[in-house]
């Protein structure tokens, strides 16, 4: 694959990309999920353990999103740094890079036990597809319409839009905290500034972890750091009949 | 290292059975026909210390069917000295079958201990594993436990893998929280068909069971909450390996 940009952005393409993925306005219908936090909510977490609970994702379910997502950028990425030299590895069919995310969406899979979190992450890789697709359409071969979850599509644009990897792993990170610090004013009444204090906490507690994220390239090293209580709660809100968000 | 290895052997009823004595000691209770042998492993002194290594490999043979079963729990001792380690390697071949029933392994508080589980699935081969960790002895919060599992198939595609760390002195909202209990069920190779997708099994005591339907054949029962007797997968085990075995 080509490294695309939108070259009417010129040389700040990157971090164009990179603001406008993390951006709620993006229509990707990233909005349908609290990543966990209605459900926990229901099943005794309170409100003063919402800022432990954003860390505590980033020690578990982001190791795993992030990790995805670099994986990801890697495979569709055609070249590669080696010893500090450029080494161009070729480019792959389209066929080929289909089968590569097929086997990390495997590796994902495997490290996503519960089938509501399965399901929503492929829900919202669907969303997320539909923008990729749109602004570089030589990733629409390469990705299948159905059954890729989120980080994967995030890494193959990534791929395309020449992300860093580090830049990709905060953005996992980012995103996923603030996706609970803005569910958290839709179901908890509470000062908006005070979740956006903690959204920045998480992040900084994260940082130490970004730059080995960032090297990852091997689908079986994906991190696979569980979180027993998230998987129960998913399913638990799956089923529910009534609730604001659908994860 | 603890060894134990079931394989058919041409022109004899019984399986060979081969028993390696480590740590933890294997003995033979039965052999039948048809590749059945059934094993139980007793600690050899008192496990697990600081410092002890316990490593169990585990081997079942094209066609055979394994039952092991421990004779008692496993406590993690406090220590000051360096973590101790439960390595497990499960390798059942072709149309094989493993069954290994196990009791609570406890993390005392003050114990260290790193735990790592690896499967490889043979074709057509069913795997039911079950482990049950409970941070701290009575009126403890319990020591701190990394235990990685991963499953795979003969040509490397996983069922499941997973790292869960956690630390009775550290809890965090979403691993385990308050829980000290977590117990779990899980079957490779075929899935439970009883179940529905996110069918949850209200066993009392307010602890429901979530059955967790892998994406690859395969299903993980698991169940959280303050005290072993009331957080147990025990109806889900039973449904597992009692009816067909």
């Amino acid at each position: 694959m080509d490294t695309v940009t939108l070259n009417a952005l010129g040389p700040g393409a990157a971090s164009a990309i990179i603001m406008l993925l993390a951006d709620a306005r993006l229509p990707a219908g990233a909005h349908v999920t609290s990543n966990g936090v209605e459900a926990g909510l229901r099943h005794g977490l309170v409100t003063g353990e919402v800022a432990a609970y954003m860390r505590a994702r980033m020690r578990t379910v982001v190791r795993v999103e992030a990790g995805t997502a670099v994986v990801t950028r890697h495979a569709l990425t055609d070249t590669r740094v080696v010893d500090g030299d450029e080494v161009d590895r070729g480019s792959r069919s389209d066929r080929e890079s289909s089968a590569i995310l097929a086997d990390i969406g495997d590796e994902w899979a495997a490290r996503t036990p519960s089938p509501a979190l399965r399901e929503i992450a492929e829900a919202l890789g669907a969303g997320l597809r539909r923008v990729a697709v749109t602004l570089w359409p030589k990733l629409n071969p390469v990705m299948p319409r159905r059954g890729l979850p989120r980080p994967v599509v995030l890494g193959s644009i990534a791929a395309a839009a020449g992300i860093p990897a580090a830049d990709l792993v905060r953005l996992v990170a980012y995103d996923d905290a603030q996706t609970v610090a803005a569910a958290m004013l839709k179901l908890e009444p509470m000062d908006p500034l005070a979740a956006t204090g903690w959204v920045l906490e998480a992040c900084t507690a994260f940082e130490p972890c970004v730059a080995d994220l960032a090297t990852l390239t091997d689908p079986a090293a994906i991190p696979a750091a569980g979180a027993p209580l998230i998987e129960d709660w998913a399913e638990a809100q799956s089923a529910l009949p009534r609730r604001l968000f659908r994860a | 290292m603890t060894h134990i290895a079931v394989e058919r052997v041409a022109g004899r009823k019984l399986p060979q059975v081969r028993l390696t004595p480590g740590l933890m000691q294997p003995r033979l209770i039965s052999r039948a026909a048809g590749g059945r042998a059934h094993v139980a492993i007793v600690a050899g002194g008192a496990a697990l210390l600081g410092g002890d290594a316990v490593t169990i490999g585990i081997r079942v043979g094209h066609g055979c069917r394994l039952i092991i079963e421990d004779v008692g729990g496993t406590v993690a001792y406090p220590t000051n000295a360096a973590e101790s380690r439960w390595d497990v390697d499960i390798e059942v071949g072709a149309a094989g079958s493993l069954i290994w029933e196990t009791y609570p392994f406890v993390v005392a508080s003050g114990a260290r201990v790193r735990r790592s589980t690896r499967v490889r699935v043979g074709a057509e081969a069913t795997v039911h594993l079950r482990e049950t960790i409970v941070l701290g002895r009575s009126g403890e919060v319990g020591g701190a436990l990394r235990s990685s599992t991963d499953v795979r198939d003969c040509a490397g595609r996983p069922y499941f893998v997973e790292d869960l760390d956690v630390d009775g002195t550290d809890p965090l909202p979403g691993v385990l929280g308050s829980a000290s209990v977590l117990d779990t069920a899980m079957l490779f190779g075929r899935r439970d068909e009883a179940a529905g997708p996110t069918a949850g099994d209200d066993v009392g005591g307010g602890t429901t069971v979530r059955i967790l339907e892998l994406a690859r054949p395969g299903t993980i029962a698991r169940a959280i909450g303050a005290a072993a007797h009331e957080s147990h997968v025990d109806s889900v085990w039973q449904r597992w390996t009692r009816p067909t075995e």
